[in-house]
């Protein structure tokens, strides 16, 4: 069928819901229903866009899923085959017909926006296609998908499940994004790599507002392209709901689509079999065009694509623990707060893409993988680089990932090229390429390129591009084979002249074991910019290696007008010329002082020990600011302001500590968490920043927290006190089964709640021992339980 | 039905609204508070995106059933009382948008007194995309000599919130705006709501009154002697 759309268009039905509303049937919630109640109306639609010429019928599946049948008496299973079997029989006796499997969006949102998992969403997709390949559909279609990650979900279900041809549709908003904020360039990016036999764009617009959204689409794809718009927007005037555009305008911009290089159409929301005809006899006489292959290295998250090649990009080094005492500890206690300040920190100073690495031996790595950059993308929008080399840690990370991640790394032994490849051509990723092999890294750039041959070769025989593959002619250490340093370098242009990859190279180790590590790092960065390092795998918090790669895109044109140049560094004054006008650390930390806060607080750590400073001001600063509160002299915005000034301060005294090789001494723990199903966790991080102050631990599990893992960590972390949060009717009830649970399995624990439904009664209805009010009441609280 | 994608300049909010979430009365406003909520108001105005999809339902109000077309059917004495000589009613669904929620998280992360104030300020935006509604909602009725009840949501009164999946499905919502709900009712995004406005053919209008909702005992706005609704 795919062949054929060399000769010719296909064409898909129109809308089966403006139908099915103008069939008269009142239909309710479940229209896919009426393929088991009234299967006759269903084949009359069918019949009527098959009449108007239609090639492609979209059997009514659209919301046959687990979740949206819910309440359904019949099983996603008797809907779908009773759809395919009606839309099928449709189609008997015709020639060139074809049945697809529609699949629909869930309905509802995958974590982290949602609590839906990934897994689970792929669940729901694979019972859908196991369905449809029992009922013979003939393609899967995969349509109106917002949400990227969704989309991947059904995807790997449908060719992990059948061997059908699998298309693959989003909806576009006029900005060019999905309603969750995916770009046509990541959609094509992710949805190319996963190997989808045509790609889309549906619904949301009217076909005029689409032409710019198409004319991304052909930009980036080497894919055929579908078009399925709505008839405009519905639009509603005396008491009718209307759609704006005629058979006679959409099929006229049909045609420019066509001719830009679009070869299958169909119609969303508002369309009939009108449509579909008039689109049909409108190109009629014209031939699709043939698509010319595309070659862009990209990888993106859900909502930012990274083009590698146009211009130097940073990959951000910094969450990896070798050699970081900081990192290894958060890791090892579950700290994903500093994890995600680290990627933030590089976000905000510049890289474009971010390496993660976890790997330590006393984690389960795999796990850890996962949370970090499950939580890591959740805040920040940069593409990522799995960093493992653990193979499962690998392809765990690549199936969950959202978006296009790199893979770090293959290299050229033989075991390596022949686990990680299949991964890289599963899942659509780039990878970066190690010149080693079996034999150790090679002394010479001929040599190097040698591998690279071999690595890049054998990835085309897996099905994986040259423009996938990043190579990492890997850096030596100057102060220990001086002698083959340039070799690298070298290695760079002879590489690039033979193939399409891009080169990547962490610089930083050239300067190991010699003095003025920076001098030599920055000259090293410089001349690999010059000779074609696309990459460098480099920490964007520090100055010198930024003052480098920005004065290289300037010279090398790639900073058009030299504006970051010139907006970096055109009006550098001094920093923090404010003068503190008040050194009194408590005086600093009741009026939120954040910027002062660190400066003044390392002052006094010369004069006073940790304990003295915050019992001498921390404390009493924290308990005024407390009183007033509670008094209504200040309120929120200000409590969790001096909160976090207090914070500031806590920092550098740990910093300090851990400086001296001293640990700060907190016992006193308490576990924190949004319970499972509710999603608000505004209020739970401000007690625990309160909390925080006042020297207790917390153990934050986050939000949407089971149940069973609530009461593990417990038991593992030897904790004193819960607090859970909840903040819906509806959420309530899950917190009375975790207290349920946990005094099951620990009836010593002490439990707190708070949550905007909640009152003191009903606090004590449910099990727990506490009713908070605030964040100010969680301390008293704590108080209590601890001081006895 | 009617979709509808606005720009953010129709849309303005009232700071003092914002200021109530955080609960402040007639107080003084710091100036640090006071900066942050200006330039949350600004960085709100460019990354909202206001949109809402309603659709105008015959109702039958029934033994405290009122049925909307057989989309939604909903029990509930509160509704019934307020519907109660309505033939018609508006569904909304409004939102506004993705972008709103990872800046939230965003700043949950890095600075979380503007987490706070953002969310109060985004808070205000969705209240005043839904007054916008409300009022083009008026004039449809009005087009047709009616009068409208005031917004009333899932969640108030006895009216459970389960019913937000009907609603967004009779909507397509998730289709047309990208709001969706999870399985305890949240709406995603979060700053979203749905509602129902009745057409009736009375001359009185029915006051939003704080003895209709269901958090009135534990209001933290009647806590503090305040009311949310009989301003």
């Amino acid at each position: 069928m795919i062949n054929k759309l060399k000769e010719k268009f296909l064409y898909f039905d129109g809308a089966m819901g403006t139908m099915l509303q103008k069939s008269g049937l009142n239909i309710g919630e479940l229209p896919e229903e009426l393929n088991i109640l009234k299967p006759e109306v269903i084949y009359n639609i069918h019949k009527e866009y098959l009449n108007a010429g239609a090639n492609i019928i979209s059997a009514n599946t659209f919301g046959a899923n687990k979740l949206k049948l819910n309440n359904s008496s019949y099983t996603v299973e008797e809907i779908i085959i009773a759809g395919i079997e009606v839309a099928k029989k449709s189609i008997d006796g015709l020639e060139n017909k074809y049945v697809a499997l529609d699949i629909g969006p869930t309905g509802t949102l995958l974590s982290p926006l949602g609590t839906l998992s990934f897994e689970d969403a792929y669940d729901i997709f694979k019972e859908q296609v196991i369905a449809g390949v029992k009922a013979r559909a003939d393609i899967i279609l995969i349509e109106t998908m917002t949400d990227l990650y969704e989309l991947k979900a059904a995807v790997l279900a449908a060719k992990e499940n059948s061997n059908l041809p699998v298309f693959c549709t989003m909806s576009f908003q006029d900005n060019g994004r999905t309603f969750t904020g995916t770009d046509i360039a990541a959609f094509v990016s992710v949805a190319e790599g996963l190997g989808v036999d045509v790609i889309g764009v549906n619904c949301s617009l009217g076909p005029k507002q689409l032409q710019s959204i198409v004319d991304e689409l052909i930009k980036y794809s080497s894919t055929p392209i579908m078009v399925q718009a709505n008839a405009g927007l519905p639009k509603y005037n005396n008491n009718i709901t209307y759609y704006d555009i005629s058979p006679e305008e959409y099929s006229h911009e049909i045609n420019k689509m066509a001719n830009k290089g679009v070869s299958i159409f169909g119609g969303c929301c508002g369309t009939t079999p009108e449509y579909i005809k008039s689109i049909i006899a409108t190109l009629d006489e014209l031939k699709p065009l043939e698509l010319t292959k595309k070659h862009f290295t990209t990888t993106t998250s859900s909502s930012k694509t990274v083009f590698l090649g146009d211009e130097v990009k940073i990959i951000g080094e910094r969450i990896n623990p070798t050699g970081k005492k900081r990192l290894k500890e958060a890791l090892r206690e579950n700290n994903l707060d500093y994890v995600i300040r680290e990627a933030i920190a590089q976000q905000d100073t510049g890289s474009d893409i971010l390496d993660i690495n976890v790997g330590l031996p006393d984690i389960d790595e795999k796990e850890m993988m996962k949370k970090v950059i499950s939580e890591v993308q959740s805040v920040v929008s940069l593409p990522l680089q799995i960093d493992s080399s653990n193979v499962e840690v690998i392809e765990t990370a690549a199936r969950i990932y959202n978006g296009k991640p790199i893979i770090n790394s293959v290299n050229g032994k033989k075991e390596s090229l022949e686990q990680i490849l299949p991964i890289v051509k599963k899942y659509g990723t780039l990878v970066v390429a190690l010149t080693l092999n079996e034999e150790g890294i090679p002394k010479t750039a001929k040599k190097r390129l040698e591998i690279a041959s071999n690595i890049i070769n054998t990835a085309k025989s897996y099905g994986i591009s040259e423009e996938n593959i990043l190579i990492d002619p890997l850096v030596l250490t100057a102060s220990a084979e001086q002698e083959n340093v340039m070799e690298t370098l070298k290695a760079i242009p002879l590489i690039k002249k033979k193939y399409n990859v891009k080169i990547v190279l962490g610089t930083s180790n050239v300067s190991f074991g010699l003095p003025n590590r920076k001098l030599l790092n920055t000259t090293y960065l410089a001349m690999a910019l010059s000779l074609g390092l696309d990459a460098p795998i480099t920490d964007s918090t520090n100055e010198a290696l930024l003052d480098v790669i920005r004065s290289y895109k300037v010279l090398a044109n790639q900073d058009i007008d030299s504006k970051d140049y010139i907006r970096t560094y055109g009006n550098v004054t001094t920093e923090n010329t404010f003068v503190t006008s008040n050194s009194d650390l408590k005086e600093i930390i009741i009026r939120g002082l954040k910027d002062e806060a660190k400066k003044v607080s390392l002052e006094l750590l010369k004069k006073y020990n940790s304990i003295e400073i915050i019992n001498k001001y921390m404390i009493p600063a924290l308990d005024i600011v407390g009183g007033k509160y509670e008094q209504q002299e200040i309120f929120l915005p200000q409590l969790i302001r001096s909160a976090e000034t207090s914070k500031v301060v806590f920092e550098s005294i740990k910093e300090k500590l851990a400086n001296e090789g001293n640990d700060f001494v907190d016992n006193k723990k308490i576990l924190l968490a949004t319970v499972k199903g509710d999603i608000h966790d505004i209020g739970k991080n401000i007690v625990k920043l309160i909390l925080e102050n006042y020297g207790y631990k917390i153990i934050d599990l986050g939000k949407d927290v089971d149940i069973e893992k609530i009461v593990e960590t417990i038991h593992n972390e030897n904790i004193h006190l819960v607090g859970l949060s909840a903040l819906m009717t509806t959420t309530v009830k899950n917190m009375e089964y975790t207290i349920k649970a946990i005094k099951e399995n620990s009836p010593q624990i002490k439990i707190m709640v708070g949550g905007a439904v909640l009152t003191p009664d009903y606090a004590s209805k449910i099990g727990a021992d506490y009713y908070s009010k605030d964040a100010r009441e969680a301390v008293n609280i704590a108080k209590k339980i601890f001081e006895n | 039905m009617k979709v509808n994608h606005i720009n953010s300049n129709l849309i303005k909010i009232n700071i003092n609204e914002a200021l109530r979430y955080l609960g402040y009365r007639n107080n003084n406003v710091d100036v640090e508070t006071y900066k942050l909520l200006n330039e949350s108001i600004i960085e709100l105005q460019n990354i909202c995106e206001f949109k809402y999809v309603y659709r105008i339902f015959e109702v039958k109000n029934e033994n405290n059933i009122i049925n909307f077309e057989n989309f939604i059917k909903i029990t509930s004495n509160d509704l019934a009382k307020l519907f109660k000589d309505c033939k018609k009613s508006a569904v909304i669904a409004a939102t506004i948008g993705f972008e709103v929620e990872k800046r939230i998280k965003y700043f949950n992360s890095t600075n979380l007194t503007k987490a706070v104030i953002f969310d109060a300020c985004a808070s205000a935006y969705i209240e005043a995309l839904c007054d916008y509604v409300e009022s083009e909602i008026m004039e449809i009725a009005a087009q047709e000599d009616y009068n409208t009840t005031f917004r009333y949501s899932p969640g108030y009164g006895d009216v459970p919130i389960s019913h937000q999946k009907e609603i967004l499905n009779a909507l397509n919502a998730q289709k047309y705006i990208g709001l969706s709900s999870l399985d305890s009712s949240i709406l995603v995004p979060r700053k979203s709501v749905t509602a129902f406005i009745g057409f009736n053919k009375g001359n009185e209008t029915n006051n939003k009154s704080c003895l209709n909702c269901n958090l009135y005992n534990n209001c933290s706005f009647t806590k503090k002697g305040e009311n949310s609704y009989d301003k």
